[in-house]
């Protein structure tokens, strides 16, 4: 996945509509009627979420003409999804370390508020 | 609360987007709030964690703790001797709760800042910690985020259980 289209999946999920959109997918394919249901937005609108979710390749749609159901890719999403991880790898080895200072500063008298 | 018997790593950072141009990282610590605002804000300490990278030291912290004070981080590989650098501005310090500040690569500052938030939660003898970074752009963002942190961290836990190893006894 190059930067470009982890980006425009980015800017895909940073919409809560979007998000909620790809939660509803997750638990199986919708047509852009069933999709648009639970949100209170016009069809159009739900169709222009959706068209940005396929830009983004988190969502493809189907052949079936008549229902054209659309469905969650899972690999763009687990692109996401390692990126995300990634980053909090980067975190965690900072927070890690930090966890064993806090522990050291508690076990210094100065630093002590009370007993505990 | 059985204290003692959590240890560290049953902690982890959650990373989140929530906009396009945010990046969210929250993280609980086994500790008041005094100590981990004390971890961030006394160079001495702060140089013994934010060091990221395996093969890195932070040979520069530099901090004016105040409104319209600034701070000046810097990190150096040991192995090539390669440096890089953040500074930035501090617009708000609320003790031992809040603090805003700016965040500009060295040598970049050409370049807009990010707005970062970093929010000191008390739960119980606990903190939860609630950093909050946003970016001029998403492609910013990106940027920053490619270059920057992402790269050959995980064998950084190692260090932590040396460290770790360290402390108890």
């Amino acid at each position: 996945m190059n930067t470009n289209q982890l980006d425009a999946v980015f800017s895909a999920l940073a919409d809560p509509t979007r998000r909620a959109m790809l939660a509803r997918l997750a638990q199986g394919e919708a047509s852009v009627s069933e999709l648009a249901e639970p949100f209170a937005i016009s069809q159009p609108a739900v169709s222009r979420h959706l068209k940005v979710l396929e830009q983004a390749g988190l969502v493809v749609k189907g052949r079936d003409a008549q229902r054209r159901p659309c469905r969650l890719d899972i690999e763009a999403m687990g692109a996401a999804q390692k990126w995300i991880e990634t980053y909090q790898q980067a975190w965690e080895a900072n927070f890690g370390r930090m966890d064993a200072l806090l522990d050291e500063l508690k076990a210094l008298p100065t630093t002590s508020t009370g007993d505990k | 609360m059985g204290a003692e018997t959590t240890s560290p790593a049953a902690y982890t950072a959650e990373v989140s987007t929530p906009g396009d141009r945010e990046v969210v990282v929250k993280r609980r610590f086994n500790a008041p709030v005094s100590l981990v605002w004390r971890c961030y804000t006394e160079p001495e300490l702060v140089k013994r964690w934010l060091t990221g990278y395996e093969g890195w030291t932070m040979p520069v912290c530099e901090i004016d703790l105040r409104v319209g004070g600034s701070y000046r981080y810097r990190w150096r590989n040991s192995e090539d001797g390669s440096e890089f650098g953040f500074v930035g501005t501090y617009s708000r310090v609320d003790t031992e709760s809040r603090i805003d500040h700016t965040e500009m690569m060295e040598g970049a500052e050409d370049m807009p800042p990010s707005e970062n938030v970093i929010a000191f939660e008390p739960l119980g003898d606990m903190t939860e910690l609630v950093i909050t970074m946003t970016y001029i752009s998403a492609e910013v963002r990106q940027m920053v985020l490619d270059t920057g942190m992402t790269d050959g961290m995980g064998s950084s836990f190692d260090k932590l259980d040396e460290l770790l190893a360290l402390e108890r006894h």
